[in-house]
């Protein structure tokens, strides 16, 4: 999505509480949300769910906000971190991921998807975070700091820290 | 296994997630009243302004109250033991600090 047409949207739903347009930006964005707290709760979909939708309402309520400084989908994310440190630190860290089961389409898939998880599982929360934002939703060191309110440097160090768990995990587990 | 063959084990088991639904029940629970409140501010803030400026226009009352200011400041030293001409000035003061005041905060905050 343009990031014009994403202003557009944005100024549309700001102003005139527009619907449709907001049902535009959810529709683009919901795979990412929702993957991004797939990571981070290490497979819990209802979870992921319901975080992801507190994360749509409350980026609904606070559009105004939203000046085009930065990308739509970075301030969205943003809020994202921002809704799963409250539950993290209202909540302990789910140990039971055997929710990647409804994602996978067959026996192997599910086998990689728990080694991935599995894999994620090794890293810290904002390692994870870090990592997925990067890697899976292909953003820039910048935006990342941006989304974590940490500096770029330590940004850096999650992501380098988090690529050599994740490289020994995958090792030790006959990925090569 | 290097950070680039991590890279690619993450993007390769990278979770395809469908809508399913998602979009739908995020947008049947929105909050309705913000959208409404919302709208009708802006509507309000739209009406106020424009009948603000239509009016200040057709009176000139800028105009006038420019000509009194210049007035008082010109026979100051006539009215410094004048409580009536003080109390003038002050509502004034008072009244133009108010209208910058919470006029700037409702146009910064809506």
């Amino acid at each position: 999505m343009r990031s014009l047409n994403e202003i557009t949207l944005s100024a549309r739903v700001s102003l005139f509480g527009d619907r449709k347009a907001f049902d535009s930006l959810v529709r683009e964005h919901q795979e990412s949300v929702r993957r991004l707290f797939l990571h981070l709760s290490l497979g819990d979909t209802m979870l992921s769910d319901d975080l992801a939708q507190d994360t749509f309402i409350k980026a609904w309520t606070n559009i105004g906000k939203f000046g085009g400084r930065s990308s739509f989908k970075t301030w969205l994310f943003a809020i994202a971190f921002r809704t799963w440190a409250d539950y993290f630190r209202s909540r302990h860290e789910a140990d039971d991921y055997e929710e990647a089961y409804q994602y996978g389409k067959d026996a192997r898939d599910v086998g990689l998807r728990m080694d991935m998880l599995n894999a994620m599982k090794q890293l810290k929360p904002i390692e994870r975070t870090c990592i997925t934002l990067q890697v899976i939703e292909g953003m820039k060191t910048d935006a990342i700091a941006g989304i974590t309110e940490l500096n770029a440097s330590t940004v850096r160090s999650h992501i380098a820290r988090g690529k050599q768990k994740l490289a020994e995990y995958l090792k030790q587990n006959g990925y090569e | 296994m290097n950070e680039n063959s991590v890279d690619k084990f993450l993007l390769a088991n990278k979770v395809e997630i469908a809508d399913n639904g998602f979009t739908e029940r995020v947008m049947q629970s929105l909050p309705l009243q913000e959208q409404r409140a919302r709208r009708l501010n802006w509507m309000w803030n739209v009406i106020f302004v424009v009948a603000l400026v239509a009016f200040c226009w057709y009176t000139d009352v800028l105009g006038k109250l420019m000509v009194d200011i210049e007035v008082y400041i010109h026979n100051m030293p006539l009215h410094l033991f004048d409580i009536q001409w003080w109390y003038g000035l002050a509502t004034i003061a008072i009244g133009l600090f108010a209208l910058v005041i919470f006029g700037g905060k409702k146009l910064i905050y809506d």
